[in-house]
């Protein structure tokens, strides 16, 4: 299978601050879930792979092209549908105006197809309803939608989201997962997520960052099997217990390396298996 | 590049610029602009006057003043999406090339009210025209209608992509308001002075009359300085305006055909400048209904 991404070491500093430091990484076709701490580098890495921001050090080859160039930058930008962490709109613009205009900038010249394609992307979002209505008029959650929308713009070949479940509620959550997953049959998605359960719902790898640097990066079972064996309920909380919780049915819930013995496996969840690497990670500075 | 990437941009920035004048058409401000515009327009020519050259001001004001507004406030919130904007292959000079076509608008307008008042703007007598012939009056009057309208929201747009800071909009409508009236206001009574006359011609907007009393008498001054080139200096101003927007965040080829450009237009611009103040009347002169003199 071909790359879709190649990084070789690269870095990015900000005066003396290094926000990523010499990172390896290859991404393929289908959904790899990015996650980490606040302030690892996650929007980092997604702006200089979605073009604006240039790395410190390092090469970047996107869809097999060198963001460096401004030739080919304007190639990979034809193939790049991208979320930012925060995404302001515009004011005056409707829902529909405001997809519009950036189809436009992803030269949809023509309006007819232009029209139908942001019909369809609205769609998508489940914002098909509200295209008449002003940005300023939607709901958190549905101005994230329609940010998705924007980067749903003509099936690009790769699509950086930087947390594109934030202030949705589960039935759109879900309803983006469906999007998401049926894009990533033709796409490469790069999710950057707090939710580790979209990562489990959607992907089939994952990496890590932490400081700057990858600390995971694999397939989402190799992953969780690294907490196999380590969660488990008991009468009493774990004292060295990495996260330690009173369920519902009043016994709690310990994740710890390892279980004592006899103790009540429950299955780990990826949330489980990401806090267990968080804490036995080398301190990164 | 190639005839077929040169159609691509020209139908996306064809594109983009019918939005960008869709946006500056429902603007607030603009729309505020013209109803006042419109109103103290008629309200101008709807009468027979002794002042020939006031009513120019109001497309000047409402649409090139109110227009540097309107402008800066398109080409700022735009930048609120700005790595989504960033990320499409459409260049920065693109965007803001499709916001400058937007102030056609605007120009358009100052169009119609240059030519409202050249056509309906009626004096009680031919001495109120001064001493300026009809094709100067008509360099005066575009001047400060159709250039105003044009140049002012270009302006906008020019600062809007240089001056990062809250609240910058308005250093451009104070400066440009400052400047105008300091220098026009001092030009009327150091009417032959070539200092004040270089600084009144450098001025975005120059009176070349004012309208004085005499003795319970009305009388026109026709101030030096040769209107038409004086329009030629302003119409260079805009296209300064146009390159100094475009050139922020250029890169490359552009970059440097932008930077050539300015150096051109600066050249010719000062040129022109020169030209209008050694061309022309070289001593201001009254003309009233007992005929004209000398000052």
């Amino acid at each position: 299978m071909s790359a879709t991404v190649r990084l070789t070491g690269v870095g990015k500093k900000y005066g003396r601050t290094h926000t990523l430091r010499g990172l390896d990484l290859v991404l393929e076709p289908g959904v790899t879930g990015l996650l980490g701490p606040n302030g690892a580098g996650k929007t980092t890495l997604l702006r200089i792979l979605a073009t604006v921001l240039p790395p410190s050090e390092g090469r970047v080859r996107v869809l097999d092209l060198d963001p460096s160039d401004p030739r080919e930058r304007t190639e990979v930008r034809r193939r790049l549908g991208y979320l930012p962490q925060e995404l302001g709109f515009p004011s005056g613009f409707t829902a529909f105006a405001f997809v519009d205009y950036l189809a436009v900038l992803k030269e949809w010249t023509q309006a007819d197809a232009r029209h139908d394609e942001v019909r369809r992307v609205l769609g998508l979002v489940d914002l098909a309803g509200q295209s008449a209505k002003k940005v300023k008029a939607l709901s958190g959650g549905q101005r994230r939608r329609l940010a998705l929308a924007q980067a749903l713009i003509g099936s690009p070949a790769l699509m950086l989201l930087d947390e594109p479940t934030t202030g949705l509620d589960p039935e759109q959550r879900a309803s983006l997962r469906g999007v998401l997953a049926e894009a990533a049959r033709t796409s490469t998605v790069l999710l950057s997520t707090h939710q580790t359960n979209d990562v489990a719902a959607l992907c089939e790898r994952v990496v890590v960052l932490d400081a700057g640097r990858v600390c995971f990066n694999g397939a989402v079972r190799e992953l969780l099997a690294r907490a196999e064996g380590c969660v488990w309920l008991a009468d009493e909380p774990h004292s060295s217990a990495i996260s330690t919780w009173r369920t519902g049915t009043g016994r709690y819930r310990n994740l710890a390396d390892p279980a004592p013995p006899g103790a009540e496996l429950v299955e780990p969840t990826l949330e489980d298996a990401y806090l267990l690497l968080r804490s036995s990670a080398p301190a990164l500075t | 590049m190639t005839a077929v990437q040169n159609t691509m941009d020209a139908a996306r920035v064809s594109e983009l610029a019918k939005v960008e004048t869709r946006r500056y058409a429902r603007h607030p401000v603009f729309l505020l602009g013209l109803v006042l515009g419109i109103v103290s327009l008629y309200a101008a020519l709807n009468h027979v006057t002794d002042d020939y050259y006031g009513p120019p001001v109001i497309p000047a004001f409402f649409l090139g003043v109110f227009g540097m507004v309107v402008a800066f406030r398109l080409t700022r919130t735009m930048e609120r999406s700005a790595e989504a904007v960033e990320s499409s292959p459409t260049p920065v000079h693109q965007r803001v090339g499709a916001l400058l076509l937007a102030c056609l608008l605007p120009a358009a307008l100052g169009l119609l009210a240059g030519l409202a008042i050249l056509g309906l703007g009626e004096v009680k007598a031919d001495w109120a025209y001064g001493t300026w012939s009809t094709d100067e009056r008509v360099a005066i009057i575009l001047g400060q209608s159709l250039v105003a309208g044009l140049g002012g929201p270009l302006l906008g747009v020019a600062a809007a992509r240089w001056l990062r800071f809250p609240g910058a909009v308005v250093v451009p409508v104070i400066a440009v308001s400052t400047w105008v009236i300091m220098v026009n206001g001092w030009s009327a009574t150091n009417q032959d002075s070539t200092g004040w006359l270089v600084a009144r011609l450098f001025s975005p907007l120059a009176f070349f009359t004012t309208l004085d009393t005499d003795g319970g008498t009305h009388r026109v001054e026709s101030w030096r300085g040769d209107p038409w080139f004086y329009l030629l200096w302003l119409v260079l101003l805009c296209a300064l305006a146009a390159i100094v927007a475009l050139l922020k965040g250029a890169e490359g080829e552009t970059r440097a055909r932008l930077r050539s450009s300015l150096v051109v237009a600066v050249v010719l611009a000062l040129a022109a400048l020169t030209l209008a103040v050694t061309s022309g009347p070289d001593h201001t002169t009254v003309r009233s209904p007992a005929g004209v003199t000398g000052i």
